[in-house]
């Protein structure tokens, strides 16, 4: 069942006070966190979290496009390597 | 005869498609159409001999490619092809897009950042939902750097190093 619109989006507050912090004094800087199950307001556009995936910390800098989506859906909690080892034509 | 330093993985044979001897194939290209490009592909043999398959029909499915082969008239000869890598030769590789690399070129090289503070090597490059995901040696610890424009500053490809944005939390294990 999805979430109650008249609830609004789920954000971990904490996670939130620490990127208006950061806004405030107009610095950046890769903000930890557990929070996989935020949200990502339009806020956090621009900042890069270090998100758990049970493992490690995997960096994830928020773009436009990934508002409304979870913090977690960004850091796999299983790792599919799709690129092959050796030469081919995969860039990045 | 082409030696395997000489190729260039471009797709692994998944499973066969059909009775009629197509093979579903995962392209290790950026572009998904590639095989439409191209006349034919090798396969390695057992003692590494590359074998020549001609490429009669390609079509996308997703990101798959399904691919029919002069050599592979049936679904048993496709069997026969399941896992194998597909190869093509070096000479056939397109140039890497505009503003990107590769990313054989890209591992081993030099990663600095740009403030000279830290310095490691890049070991592999991830491919995860968000975008790119440098994996860099730092002295005995894994440092993970988001592969876009903001992080990653410049790439020479002649002085094989990578420089970096020092931003605090990346590189050190502050909070």
């Amino acid at each position: 069942m999805a979430r109650s619109l008249k609830k609004g989006p789920y954000i971990d507050q904490k996670l939130l006070m620490k990127v208006e912090a950061l806004r405030t004094i107009n610095q950046k800087k890769v903000i930890k966190t557990w929070a996989r199950n935020t949200t990502i307001p339009p806020e956090f556009v621009g900042y890069t979290f270090a998100v758990h995936n049970g493992n490690k910390f995997i960096p994830v800098y928020v773009q436009e496009n990934m508002v409304g989506h979870k913090l977690g859906e960004f850091a796999p909690t299983r790792i599919f390597r799709s690129h092959p080892g050796g030469k081919s034509e995969r860039s990045s | 005869m082409k030696e395997e330093q000489e190729l260039c993985q471009i797709g692994r044979v998944l499973r066969p498609h059909g009775i009629r001897g197509e093979v579903k194939v995962q392209v290790f290209s950026d572009r998904s159409d590639r095989f439409g490009m191209l006349d034919h592909v090798y396969v390695l043999n057992g003692e590494n001999t590359p074998r020549k398959l001609k490429i009669l029909s390609a079509r996308n499915q997703g990101a798959l490619a399904l691919l029919t082969f002069a050599e592979v008239s049936d679904r048993d000869a496709a069997e026969a092809l399941k896992g194998q890598t597909l190869f093509i030769e070096d000479d056939q590789m397109l140039p890497a897009p505009e503003g990107k690399h590769y990313i054989h070129e890209l591992i081993g090289m030099e990663v600095r950042t740009d403030g000279g503070r830290f310095s490691g090597t890049l070991t592999d490059v991830l491919a995860l939902p968000a975008h790119n995901v440098y994996v860099v040696e730092v002295g005995d610890r894994e440092v993970l750097i988001p592969a876009v424009p903001e992080f990653i500053l410049s790439v020479d490809t002649e002085k094989r190093r990578v420089t970096v944005r020092e931003m605090p939390g990346l590189f050190d294990e502050e909070e």
